[in-house]
């Protein structure tokens, strides 16, 4: 079979199974086409601080639970040197870090949760079974009966005795609780007259701490929630704003009188929140819903593989995009780069600087660069050290742009970092010699064209949509390796072949 | 439209463009192992002397550092040379020298060369300063060519050559590239070298294009480009045929210059000629690859009988 035929034959294949597979994935397991609805994940990070004394510690956290509707990933834990993980103790869950030998001093643990709610939740399973009424003595007793008392007086009931418990509670001169209140400094305690209270009057409820779901919470420290049994479920109270939390915008790490953390062989523990919100694609629910169901296509594919590493890949999926971009302009267009993938990798550093952010910077430094190279040239240095030259110098442009843009003001400056400075310093030598041997002209016609290339592939890269789609069906890369390997077999006339021979037609 | 042309035309003309180039004439003619007896200009003389072909004369190859010591020795009694390094490429590094002043030489400038200019420059040769990738490479020392005068008037400084492509041994397209003001006295189209293009069958110009567009006069001197012809044609496309030879790769483009005394010599052969020639012929490649193809499939010919055949049967396409 010569290599024609087999290049149709191959492509055929390429192009019957990608899409094959794409309406599989559609068709049958109920993929959405598009991936353009978004859902929202709140990112937990659980931040565990302590002066270790020396010798063992050993720390651990009360794990979140997920509530019905929700979906709760406990994610990746930076704490180097501990080993970690998930433990489970008389019914309950703990993320636990231990160390045989950590040194005095201040340390730090890490935990990060991801939690996105698929459907809003209600949480109506473990109903209270028997109310204890609590045995009250002396004040509190008298307490009581005066607050009970004056309830059916208002002729109060349900979620309105929780308020006006909550709203005594928050009230130091309360004509009832005052007294109980100032013996009762501590916050636990307080809520725990109020839970007492609202035993008396039938109603269950215990005390849970967990973190508030409010974007870009920093440093928070852990909130009391009143988990109350009220209209045949459990509902959250706010005790400090006097209102229901819904169970999507409250997270409930520990509840009743388990600790919230420990810390053994430390002192000065405490512990804080950081809460970030962020927008996803959501076809997570279509994944999850052909996971379950084992399907082939699902189960040995990029969604078996934990979060962290999904997001790496989701990365890779777009960089045949790029490929893509580079092969259309290059052989059927005819632009003229310089070195061939390039503009991919300003492309990926596009795609963390932003367009024009990234298109200044990258002139500010092959600039800069082709000046400083241009005065190398005079010193007739050999290839390597001429390099290496210009690698110190294009590092020396770095330091001077995100120095000088961060005293001026502009942070986006000290974004130049993630340009890849090896590729620019390639990039520099080779233009530099096209400016010597060809003249400026062609610089600008290569320079302009990896930047028209980059600019293309960025636009393409960047949008979510295309994004999500190539995560959702990584198969459409059969019929991208089609489409490149037939445009490698193209032998047709490029753009730039009918503009250069055009004079040829008036001959 | 647009300044664009239509395809359907270009190809009705036989115009060969930059994809089929590459992936069939190319891809298909010359395998890569071939490539080194043409980038490395050593190898290429090398091959041309087994295979009798005229070059300008090697005097002597650096090829180690030692070498460069032994250099105002070996050039004692020589006032006209150049140096190139083997693997160099775009004309980077060829150091020409014309004349002599007692121990140093001179540039066709009229500017002094010292002995120590010389060794550095080869020096710098050899650790690769001039090479591609900067792999290191030897310096190549030749007799500098005694240009004829048969071009007087049709360049603006620098001596014209001859390109021809030679597809399978038959020479199917010829041009001389004349350097121009604007080019800065390099023969390189892009930067404004006129380019004309030449009958295969009689070495006479047949129209002439700078910047890709049709001229008639040499915009710097004013001769009437039509009456460009090159002396000793036949033996300049036998030359050109013989890389087919010397090579073995099926598409190639032969540089030839015109030695005053010697005649045609081989200058360089590259396995990757350009499409410009296209435009300076005003012909397209095609029919005429076609038929050279049909021809080396069909029989064996010699040199001679090719370039006759050439001459006969391409050359009208």
């Amino acid at each position: 079979m010569n290599a024609h035929r087999q290049i149709i034959v191959l492509v055929t294949i390429l192009v019957i199974t990608g899409f094959s597979m794409i309406a599989y994935k559609h068709l049958v397991l109920g993929f959405p086409l598009l991936a353009s609805d978004s859902e929202t994940v709140w990112n937990i990070e659980s931040r565990l601080n302590f002066d270790a004394v020396g010798g063992p510690v050993k720390a651990r956290l009360s794990l979140p639970s997920a509530v019905p509707g929700a979906e709760l990933l406990h994610g990746s834990n930076v704490s180097s040197g501990f080993d970690s993980g998930v433990k489970r103790e008389d019914g309950l869950n703990y993320f636990e870090w231990s160390r045989d030998d950590a040194q005095a001093g201040p340390q730090s643990v890490f935990l990060r949760n991801e939690i996105f709610f698929r459907e809003s939740p209600s949480v109506t399973s473990n109903a209270p079974t028997t109310l204890d009424k609590p045995s009250l003595e002396g004040v509190a007793a008298q307490v009581q009966a005066d607050f009970s008392a004056s309830i059916k007086e208002r002729g109060i009931q349900g979620e309105l005795i929780v308020l006006e418990v909550l709203r005594e509670l928050n009230n130091p001169a309360s004509k009832h609780l005052g007294v109980l209140l100032r013996d009762n400094k501590q916050r636990s305690e307080q809520l725990q007259l109020g839970i007492d209270l609202l035993a008396m009057e039938g109603i269950t409820a215990t005390m849970v701490r967990g973190v508030q779901l409010v974007d870009r919470q920093k440093d928070r420290t852990a909130l009391f929630m009143l988990k109350v049994w009220l209209d045949q479920q459990w509902k959250l109270y706010d005790p400090r704003e006097l209102q229901h939390v819904g169970w999507d915008e409250f997270i409930v790490f520990q509840e009743g009188k388990n600790a919230l953390f420990e810390v053994e062989g430390a002192e000065n523990s405490s512990l804080t929140f950081s809460v970030l919100r962020e927008q996803r694609a959501a076809f997570m629910t279509a994944v999850e819903d052909a996971n379950k169901d084992r399907s082939l296509l699902v189960d040995f594919s990029i969604y078996s593989l934990p979060v962290a590493q999904q997001s790496t890949f989701k990365l890779l999926l777009l960089m045949p995009l790029g490929a893509l971009v580079v092969v259309i302009l290059r052989n059927l267009v005819g632009i003229r780069t310089s070195g061939t993938f390039m503009p991919i990798l300003i492309t990926l550093a596009f795609l963390q600087t932003g367009l024009l952010i990234g298109l200044a910077l990258f002139l500010m430094v092959v600039g800069t660069g082709l000046i400083v190279r241009s005065y190398l040239t005079r010193l007739n240095l050999l290839l390597v050290p001429r390099i290496a030259a210009v690698l110190v110098v294009v590092i020396i442009i770095y330091g001077a742009i995100g120095i000088g843009g961060h005293k001026l003001g502009f942070e986006w400056s000290l974004s130049v970092t993630v340009f890849p400075m090896i590729i620019l310093s390639w990039t520099i030598e080779r233009m530099s010699i096209l400016w010597d041997e060809e003249g400026p002209h062609e610089v600008f016609i290569q320079g302009g064209g990896s930047l028209l290339t980059a600019s293309l592939a960025y636009v393409l890269m960047s949008n979510q949509i295309v994004a999500d789609s190539v995560f959702l069906y990584p198969e459409a890369l059969l019929i991208l390796l089609a489409i490149i390997i037939g445009i490698g077999s193209y032998s047709g006339y490029r753009l730039s072949d009918l503009r250069r021979f055009e004079p040829m037609e008036r001959y | 439209m647009f300044g664009l042309a239509s395809p359907s035309r270009l190809h009705a003309l036989g115009i060969v463009g930059m994809n089929k180039r590459n992936f069939v004439y190319i891809a298909q003619n010359n395998p890569r192992h071939l490539y080194p007896r043409v980038d490395d200009k050593l190898k290429t003389k090398m091959l041309c002397a087994e295979h009798d072909v005229a070059v300008p004369r090697l005097m002597g190859v650096c090829s180690v550092q030692r070498h460069v010591n032994q250099l105002p020795e070996f050039l004692a009694n020589d006032s006209q040379f150049c140096i190139k390094p083997a693997k160099g490429s775009g004309g980077k590094g060829i150091l020409v020298v014309t004349g002599r002043e007692g121990d140093n030489f001179l540039k066709p400038s009229g500017a002094i060369v010292t002995q120590e200019d010389v060794a550095r420059h080869v020096s710098n040769t050899l650790s690769g300063l001039y090479s591609l990738g900067g792999k290191s490479d030897v310096a190549v020392i030749e007799e500098l060519v005694q240009f004829t005068d048969d071009f007087e008037g049709f360049s603006f400084e620098g001596v014209p050559d001859v390109r021809v492509i030679v597809y399978q041994g038959y020479p199917v397209m010829a041009m001389t590239r004349l350097s121009t003001r604007a080019s800065d006295g390099k023969a390189n189209l892009h930067q404004g070298a006129v380019g004309v293009g030449i009958d295969i069958a009689t070495g006479r110009a047949l129209k002439a294009v700078q910047h890709a567009r049709p001229i008639t006069e040499h915009p710097d001197t004013g001769r009437t480009l039509n009456e460009l012809v090159i002396p000793r044609w036949d033996e300049v496309l036998e030359l050109a045929a013989k890389g087919h030879e010397i090579t073995e790769l099926g598409y190639l483009g032969a540089d030839i210059v015109l030695d005053r005394d010697r005649g045609p010599l081989l200058l360089e052969l590259n396995a990757r000629p350009g499409l410009a020639i296209q435009v300076a012929n005003g012909r397209g490649l095609e029919p005429r690859i076609q038929i050279a193809a049909e021809q080396a499939a069909a029989s064996r010919r010699n040199v001679h009988d090719r370039v006759q055949f050439a001459k006969e049967h391409i050359a009208p396409l």
